[in-house]
């Protein structure tokens, strides 16, 4: 039975690459992101996958990228390694990348992320109230915070966060 | 309806490539959820800033969603065979330096089955009737995040991808009305014999 949904949840994962409309992914993934009105973030405190609490607070001086995603949505993977790349890159230049995932366990998460070789930070909003918090209607959503704690840009759908263009906005907040 | 020609106006029906599908799902699942799927139409419009498509999903990818959430498998069964799930995606597709927004508000769309166009069932119709019935806060969540939001705005290079619940049996053939706004220009196009998947 494990073997089962496992092998359907693969599926979940690997059917939407048959469509045709995901080859055009790649395009949006390069698009700037979008100017925000530098509203004050909503601060947070949520477990990371250690059961520490982590808040936003904790991160003011630095860019912090916050990423509201979750396992099941194929865009929010495929942002993953890009975010990885950015993240081993850049996390000593003073950009954080901070994942929300959205209402899942932290062994599904811990998981998803031991596959994909990740290890930037990630949170657990278990109910979303956070994310409710948030101006974020779909998966992924993205919302760059300053080193102010002012919400700068924000993106919808997955983005390629290594990209020359997007690090030239994120430097720039500094 | 808008009379100005816009930039781009294709709007297509085509299928999607069920070899690959069908690959998939061999490799992955056991005899029982091997039979090819049905081929599916995908339905795309693409007109000035909006990219929108529209793709019934297959009822082994529903199912493998929903159980992967930890959705009762009666709860499953019964959206599978008295549902009618698509995959919508919508995108702005203008590029950057352009700054006018593309919006959507589901609350506008209409659906045709048999009569008159009549309001699409949205998700906040879903989630009340669900809590009614008992689901578990969780599954409610997945369904809330999974599913396609009513507004959401979109500028150069946004997407968003999501699920639409329509309450009808597999096989059902029906008309659909969609609305957009691109910058401040409200958009319409119907969408005919469209059809939800069947077995």
């Amino acid at each position: 039975m494990r073997v089962f949904l496992r092998g359907l949840a693969l599926l979940v994962l690997l059917v939407p690459l048959s469509n045709p409309a995901l080859s055009e992914t790649a395009d949006r993934e390069r698009a700037p992101l979008v100017a925000m009105d530098n509203r004050p973030a909503p601060d947070f405190a949520l477990k990371n996958l250690d059961g520490e609490t982590v808040t936003l607070r904790q991160y003011r001086g630095r860019v912090v990228v916050v990423n509201f995603w979750a396992t099941w949505c194929p865009p929010c993977r495929a942002e993953m390694p890009s975010m990885q790349r950015a993240w081993e890159v850049y996390k000593d230049k003073g950009i954080v990348l901070l994942g929300v995932d959205i209402g899942e366990t932290d062994d599904r998460v811990f998981q998803f992320m031991a596959d994909l070789g990740l290890d930037f930070p990630v949170v657990l909003d278990t109910d979303s109230k956070v994310t409710n918090a948030w101006p974020v209607k779909g998966l992924p959503t993205t919302v760059v915070v300053d080193p102010k704690g002012r919400m700068a840009f924000r993106a919808i759908g997955a983005r390629k966060w290594d990209d020359a263009g997007i690090i030239k906005q994120l430097m720039g907040l500094f | 309806m808008p009379k100005q020609k816009p930039p781009v106006n294709r709007i297509s029906r085509r299928r999607v490539p069920v070899a690959a599908l069908m690959a998939v799902a061999t490799i992955v699942l056991p005899a029982r959820a091997q039979s090819p799927p049905p081929s599916q139409a995908t339905y795309q419009v693409e007109q000035g800033r909006a990219r929108i498509v529209l793709a019934p999903l297959p009822h082994d990818v529903v199912r493998a969603f929903y159980i992967g959430r930890g959705f009762e498998k009666p709860f499953v069964e019964q959206l599978v065979r008295q549902g009618c799930v698509y995959r919508l995606d919508v995108g702005n597709v203008a590029e950057a330096p352009d700054k006018a927004p593309l919006s959507l508000d589901l609350t506008h769309w209409k659906i045709r089955i048999v009569d008159g166009f009549q309001p699409m069932p949205l998700k906040d119709r879903w989630l009340a009737r669900f809590k009614e019935q008992g689901m578990a806060e969780p599954q409610r969540i997945a369904l809330r995040w999974a599913t396609f939001p009513n507004q959401q705005t979109f500028y150069a290079g946004d997407y968003n991808w999501g699920m639409m619940v329509l309450s009808q049996p597999p096989g059902t053939v029906f008309d659909l009305e969609i609305r957009w706004r691109d910058a401040s220009h409200d958009k319409t196009h119907r969408l005919e014999g469209m059809k939800c998947a069947s077995f």
